[in-house]
């Protein structure tokens, strides 16, 4: 009988360890992670630094979103691009504006690391720790600020609007719903201030108080609170005064090196294959040549330095494409902050000390000297709404000469009214609308996540 | 006897079998019609205008570059 038992033993043993296993990938680790010392957690931070040296588009940006941003804006002249040439890079925002959807995904992929050594770390007071945390925080309002000038409305007053998902805690299960502007705006605020308080002392972490001072003059700057934004950017001028002459063409001449006052840079560390392709970016797009309103702008010619440092004698961009946060833009959040704060003498001022250090011979503006606002310009109104001045049509002249290349203009529009333009090829008009400034949030989660709102425009899918 | 074991055995099988594959289907079937684009707008074709527009900015750029050589 004994032996007659043994087929059914085996049966059983066999139908069990079968049946057993059908939600073995449901388990969750909660309340569980596998680092422990902040040395651990300092592994989530090292792959994203490295990526910022070699070239990401989620934090800093690179050599290559530098170039794309200018592709979208009217620094270059997308109607004059040379074809085939011309099919390797965006001839305007709608050409990219469904890979946002993964820009999306992985900026919050990013504060999902940050959320997690910021909830899971316990150790809090050793050095290390400290910079660890700093630098999430760091890192998580700067995605913050990255999410809100891309993926949400031109703060023009009102903060009421749609911010996006504030997510703080590792939650593989949350379905967060968009939060407002202002929630969006505080969070990222919340983080740089955190960032700051720890003290992040070791160069390898780089998000110092200097660097999170001058995203939150970016910050502020954005969301229109001008006094703040004024006091930041005075901070980081005093300590990274604004240069001229040879520091100044050898810091922009430098691809990769940070040199002069550049607080922070991308792309410091390409090895050759990097080199290799964002040189071809840079190849391809030096294509488009620069549109007649920014050549313009440089009325003094080679007086100004930035004159030939941004394009040669066929008006292709030969300024090196950069993703950094540098002085001279401190110096314009300045003039523009002073100017919408009421101080029109300090705004004037500003506006000349820069010129003063970029063109030979300089004659200071006065009130009466400025130049008439250009009526055939893109930009229209301010970031209030109001119609331009000349003392802001002059700041934001200033601002695009010297942040050609450097992806600014593209926000500038953004900012200032989101007017509409277009670019001609092979025989059609592409525009890009008014909508078309405020990237669509990925079509998974709109999908997923009941109540989600999507930005106005993106309603039919394919 | 052997009858018993044999159906033992063969129900032991079928038992397996049909156990293990009860949440065979755990991923949602992806659609045919997937969305992963939004629909812009088309672009148009230009006008006779917008042509003007165009080789006004072609003539200013060649002038401004024969200019400067």
């Amino acid at each position: 009988m004994k032996h007659y038992r043994l087929p059914y033993i085996i049966i059983a043993c066999a139908a069990s360890m079968v049946c057993s296993c059908t939600k073995y990938l449901d388990i969750k680790p909660y309340g569980e992670t596998t680092p422990k010392t902040a040395e651990e957690f300092s592994a989530l931070l090292h792959y994203h630094l490295n990526s910022i040296d070699h070239g990401e588009q989620t934090i800093l940006g690179d050599i290559a979103s530098a170039c794309y941003l200018e592709c979208y804006a009217d620094n270059l002249e997308a109607s004059l691009t040379p074809y085939p040439a011309g099919n390797y890079f965006p001839l305007y925002i709608g050409d990219q504006l469904n890979r946002k959807q993964t820009l999306y995904a992985n900026t919050y992929s990013v504060i999902r690391d940050c959320n997690i050594i910021i909830g899971y770390l316990e150790e809090r007071e050793s050095r290390t720790a400290k910079d660890v945390l700093g630098t999430a925080h760091a890192i998580r309002g700067i995605c913050y600020y990255n999410l809100l000038r891309d993926f949400c409305e031109p703060c023009t007053g009102n903060l009421d609007g749609y911010g996006v998902p504030v997510v703080t805690e590792f939650d593989m299960e949350a379905k967060p719903l968009r939060s407002t502007m202002a929630k969006t705006i505080e969070q990222a605020e919340s983080d740089m201030l955190s960032a700051i308080s720890y003290g992040i002392s070791d160069e390898v972490y780089r998000f110092n108080s200097d660097v999170m001072k001058g995203y939150l003059a970016r910050l502020y700057f954005w969301s229109g609170n001008y006094t703040k934004a004024s006091g930041y950017a005075r901070e980081i001028l005093d300590a990274y005064p604004l240069i001229s002459g040879t520091s100044y063409t050898e810091m922009l001449g430098s691809e990769v090196t940070r040199k002069g006052n550049i607080i922070i840079k991308s792309c410091t560390v390409l090895d050759t294959g990097e080199m290799t392709s964002y040189g071809g970016t840079k190849s391809y797009v030096s294509n488009r040549p620069v549109s007649r309103s920014l050549a313009e702008l440089f009325a003094e010619g080679e007086r100004d330095i930035r004159y030939r440092l941004s394009f040669d004698r066929k008006r292709k961009f030969t300024k090196n494409a950069f993703a950094c946060l540098r002085s001279a833009e401190m110096q314009l959040i300045l003039a523009e902050s002073l100017y919408h704060t009421g101080d029109y003498t300090g705004a004037l001022s500003a506006v000349n000390e820069l010129r003063r250090l970029r063109i030979t011979d300089c004659v200071d503006y006065t009130m009466e000297t400025l130049p008439p606002v250009d009526t055939d310009g893109l930009i229209k109104e301010d970031a209030k709404g109001n119609p331009l001045t000349p003392l802001l049509y002059a700041i934001m002249c200033e601002r695009r000469k010297e942040l050609f290349m450097e992806g600014d203009r593209w926000y500038e529009l953004k900012r200032n009214g989101r007017p509409e333009f277009w670019a001609a090829k092979q025989g059609r008009k592409y525009t890009t609308m008014r909508f078309m400034y405020t990237f669509p949030l990925p079509i998974n989660d709109i999908e997923l996540v009941e109540g989600l709102v999507q930005n106005p425009g993106y309603t039919q899918t394919r | 006897m052997k009858r018993t074991i044999y159906t033992g055995i063969a129900a032991g099988i079928a038992a397996i079998t049909s156990i293990s594959c009860n949440s065979a289907d755990e991923l949602p079937p992806l659609n045919e019609g997937y969305a992963t684009e939004y629909i812009l707008p088309d672009p148009v074709d230009l006008t006779a205008e917008d042509r003007a527009v165009i080789e006004a900015l072609e003539k200013e750029y060649n002038e401004a570059i024969s200019s400067s050589n």
